[in-house]
């Protein structure tokens, strides 16, 4: 296969030099052939080092502390949590919404970026891919969980009973299930797709064992024939622009869990984009934390070069801005309008005991960012990037708290008017949900290649680089 | 006349491509032609008119049959399990509307995933006519072809550049993995659902409090309730409140009751009894029984009160404002209260 790498460096040392440069920047341009790529995705798969396993032990506790919370719960009921009138939402819908935001920036960098054909994205395309699939599982558990009893759950089905209760099914809340089963399976469907190549490179590198057998099994059967291969293009091409008017609603449909209601602070026409570029935001920085992670720990530094922090910082900067945008388009009309309920619910969150989330918030997810991502010789560095990163998964976190049991407590009705506070069951189910995507994540790392091989491999045999008298330049690649 | 597989290994896509275009001078046909590589080289195959690609149908097949489920779950549960809307639309266009996109949107994924499936007859386990070194980067040629042929195309590979050439011979398609896989899946189902039904019919059952009173912690529903306030209306509307009737009384004349008394035997008796004592022959069907209309409980009761019981029903009681006009109801209680003397 023609392959890049094998074409010498010209004698000119100069041109040699910039070339030289160039592939040291350039993931694509730094052509490996197909063995040694497979070599350095898969090797990590089977190496565990002590890390590994203090990362396992911590992640495998915490989610066995978020079942064992969520069974005492569901034994003693739900009023252990800090719920009660007027806020009987708690965290475990900001986790829903947090987390649901995670998942939308995975098919965001994976499909919106494929339908563009941004190459950069091919060797973080599958962890951002898999990543949504944990968080959208995860996401999922909260609202079994909040429900308390939740082996009652077909009490919410509408199915002739003697309670005579019909529940009502034109309730934004089924938009949320018919949405989180749809965007699930698209999801799974989607990342399988992707990895099925890959799989069958597994099943040949491993010609015994149960590995062989799971991969083998899970290739169903890849040949990489130019049939497949084309239609796999179409398949996958069909789900790259299907899923993503389903990811944009997603979060819509989230956020009309909250504007379809009359409360103040909810009910808000431009709740949909605001959540959309909100969930895109945290995503996007939890992609980049996982992509350090994976960078440092699996040694992938062959394949997430500095490129690739420069491009998802600069995204996670713009996300910022239009962040920014939202909130203050989110918080002028309210402001402007002078509503008796809309202006206490800003004097809570300016002056009273909301004040330290509220001027949190703002500084984790505007400051912080800005402060950090601007300057590229800041933004291509490890430790500012991951500072960044996990300053806007708080500040985000922050931000779906305010919205969830803060503004819930400030409604029309000043004499029920109550505030939330925080008490250990749902703070250990918090901390466990974290345990779980990171051991759901962790254990993915390990059975599965996490870098696109097949797609990093294309990627490098379709660029080129061309000579303009003194200069080399890379041809932008266009595979049809 | 034994059929055969040739598989050729090529280490440059221009090799395997010239060997493609000398196959078919040798007269194999496209379709009996493959190419096999880790990354798509669409130019490496026997020319684009050769794949055949049926993603179209697939796609709208999927979405219609979403767009059927998004209706069935929307529209047609909304008109099977009819509930009051206040005047509003019975089945809501823009919020059946998100749910049936979002379904249209799962038919038309799951059904492209499933067709990629069928057009390449996947899953197919076993070990097919394959090397592994095509996932080295090697691209294979695969010809299928009669064994008169067969020497030549093996040469036609050598001259074309071939670093390898193997001669296979055609394999049942192995079915033993596949059927093996849905035996466990079909064992798997069965066994988490007999448990399931074990737990179901309360073979197996877990002690969890199922009454929210049950349990320790009620936090937010315990007491002291408020009580309303005086001028407060009550849900079920200023006929209950007291002083107020809901409608004007009729005075008891014997009329009134002589129509009470044939009004009581047709729409009450069955229940509660020609003596209103509860004990109808129907009564032995309700649990609780029918209330007895002479009992101190029953005396304690306003005409008002008793007025809305008919009216809009209580309990296992059915509503009767469609079998009793307003004055047919006031002469049913005239009757009702002179029973309990």
């Amino acid at each position: 296969m023609a392959i890049p790498d094998a074409e010498a460096l010209p004698e000119d040392p100069e041109l040699a030099r910039q070339m030289e440069e160039l592939r040291r920047q350039h993931l694509m341009l730094d052509a490996r052939p197909l063995p040694e790529l497979a070599d350095k995705i898969m090797t990590p798969m089977t190496t565990h080092g002590r890390l590994f396993w203090f990362l396992l032990f911590l992640f495998g506790a915490g989610s066995l502390m978020l079942l064992a919370v969520w069974i005492y719960q569901m034994y003693w009921g739900l009023g252990i949590v800090g719920i009660g009138r007027p806020t009987m939402w708690e965290p475990y819908l900001v986790n829903y919404i947090y987390f649901i935001g995670i998942g939308n920036a995975g098919t965001f960098i994976s499909a919106v970026l494929r339908a563009l054909r941004f190459e950069w994205r091919a060797p973080i395309s599958r962890a951002a891919e898999v990543m949504t699939v944990f968080a959208m599982a995860t996401a999922g558990l909260f609202p079994l969980i909040h429900v308390g009893r939740t082996w009652k759950l077909y009490w919410l089905f509408p199915y002739p009973n003697e309670r005579q209760i019909w529940p009502n099914y034109r309730s934004p809340l089924t938009w949320d299930v018919v949405a989180i089963v749809t965007y699930l399976t698209c999801s799974i469907l989607f990342a399988w797709l992707g990895l099925l190549p890959d799989l069958a490179t597994a099943r040949d590198r491993y010609n015994t064992g149960w590995r062989h057998r799971l991969y083998a099994m899970a290739a169903l059967g890849w040949r990489g024939t130019q049939h497949q291969w084309a239609t796999h293009k179409l398949t996958l091409d069909v789900f790259t622009f299907a899923i993503i008017p389903v990811m944009f609603l997603m979060h819509t449909i989230v956020s009309w869990d909250f504007s379809m209601n009359l409360q103040a602070g909810w009910h808000s026409t431009v709740f949909g984009p605001y959540f959309v570029i909100g969930a895109l935001f945290s995503g996007v920085a939890m992609v980049i934390i996982v992509m350090l992670a994976m960078r440092r720990f699996m040694g992938l530094e062959y394949f997430i070069r500095a490129e690739h922090l420069d491009a998802m910082g600069k995204f996670l900067l713009i996300m910022s801005f239009a962040w920014v945008y939202f909130i203050f388009n989110d918080y002028l009309a309210p402001w402007y309008g002078q509503e008796p309920v809309d202006k206490s619910l800003t004097h809570l969150l300016q002056n009273l005991w909301a004040a330290p989330l509220w001027y949190g918030m703002l500084f984790c997810n505007i400051v912080m960012p800005a402060a950090l991502l601007v300057f590229k010789r800041l933004r291509t560095w490890p430790p500012t990037l991951l500072v960044a990163a996990v300053s806007v998964q708080i500040g985000m976190w922050i931000e779906r708290f305010i919205i969830v049991p803060v503004m819930m407590g400030q409604n029309e009705l000043p004499y029920s008017w109550g505030k939330y506070t925080l008490r250990l069951p749902e703070t250990l189910i918090t901390i466990g949900a974290f345990c779980l995507v990171g051991l759901l994540f962790l254990l993915f790392t390990r059975f599965f290649p996490i870098i696109p091989l097949w797609e990093v491999h294309e990627g490098q045999a379709m660029v080129g680089l061309k000579r303009v008298g003194r200069v080399i330049l890379r041809t932008h690649p266009q595979p049809e | 006349m034994a059929e055969f597989h040739v598989l050729g290994l090529f280490d440059d896509v221009e090799s395997a491509t010239r060997s493609v275009r000398e196959l078919q001078h040798l007269g194999v046909s496209d379709r009996a032609i493959t190419v096999m590589s880790a990354m798509p080289l669409p130019e490496a195959g026997p020319g684009p008119g050769w794949l055949r690609q049926r993603g179209a149908p697939f796609a709208i097949l999927g979405a219609l049959a979403g767009i059927g489920l998004g209706l069935v779950i929307t529209a047609g549960l909304y008109l099977l399990y009819q509930i009051n809307t206040g005047l509003q639309p019975l089945v809501p266009i823009p919020t059946s509307g998100i749910t049936i996109f979002e379904l249209m949107m799962l038919g038309t994924m799951a059904t492209m995933f499933i067709g990629f499936l069928i057009v390449h007859r996947l899953p197919a386990f076993g070990r097919p006519t394959y090397d592994p070194r095509i996932s080295e980067g090697k691209i294979g040629v695969l010809t299928s072809a009669n064994d008169d042929l067969v020497a030549a195309i093996e040469n036609a590979l050598k001259t074309a550049g071939a670093a390898d050439v193997n001669r296979l011979p055609v394999r049942e398609h192995d079915t033993r993995t596949w059927n093996r896989l849905v035996a466990g899946l079909i064992m798997v189902a069965g066994t988490v659902g007999i448990v399931l039904l074990l737990f179901w019919y309360d073979y197996l059952t877990v002690p969890l409090p199922t009454n929210m009173a049950d349990q320790l912690s009620t936090g937010a529903q315990q007491g002291p309730r408020l009580a309303a306030p005086a001028e407060a209306i009550p849900i079920q509307g200023p006929d209950l409140i007291s002083g107020q009737p809901a409608t004007l009384p009729l005075p008891a004349t014997a009329d009134s009751l002589q129509r009470g008394q044939v009004l009581f035997d047709i729409h009450c008796a069955l229940c509660h009894g020609k003596g209103g004592k509860g004990d109808g022959p129907l009564s032995v069907y309700f649990s609780p029984p029918p209330l007895d209309l002479t009992s101190p409980a029953a005396r304690t009761l306003s005409d008002q009160r008793i007025f809305v019981v008919v009216t809009q029903g209580f309990g296992l009681m059915p509503q009767l404002r469609e079998n009793l006009a307003v004055d047919e109801r006031w002469d049913v209680i005239n009757y009702v209260r002179s029973l309990e003397r």
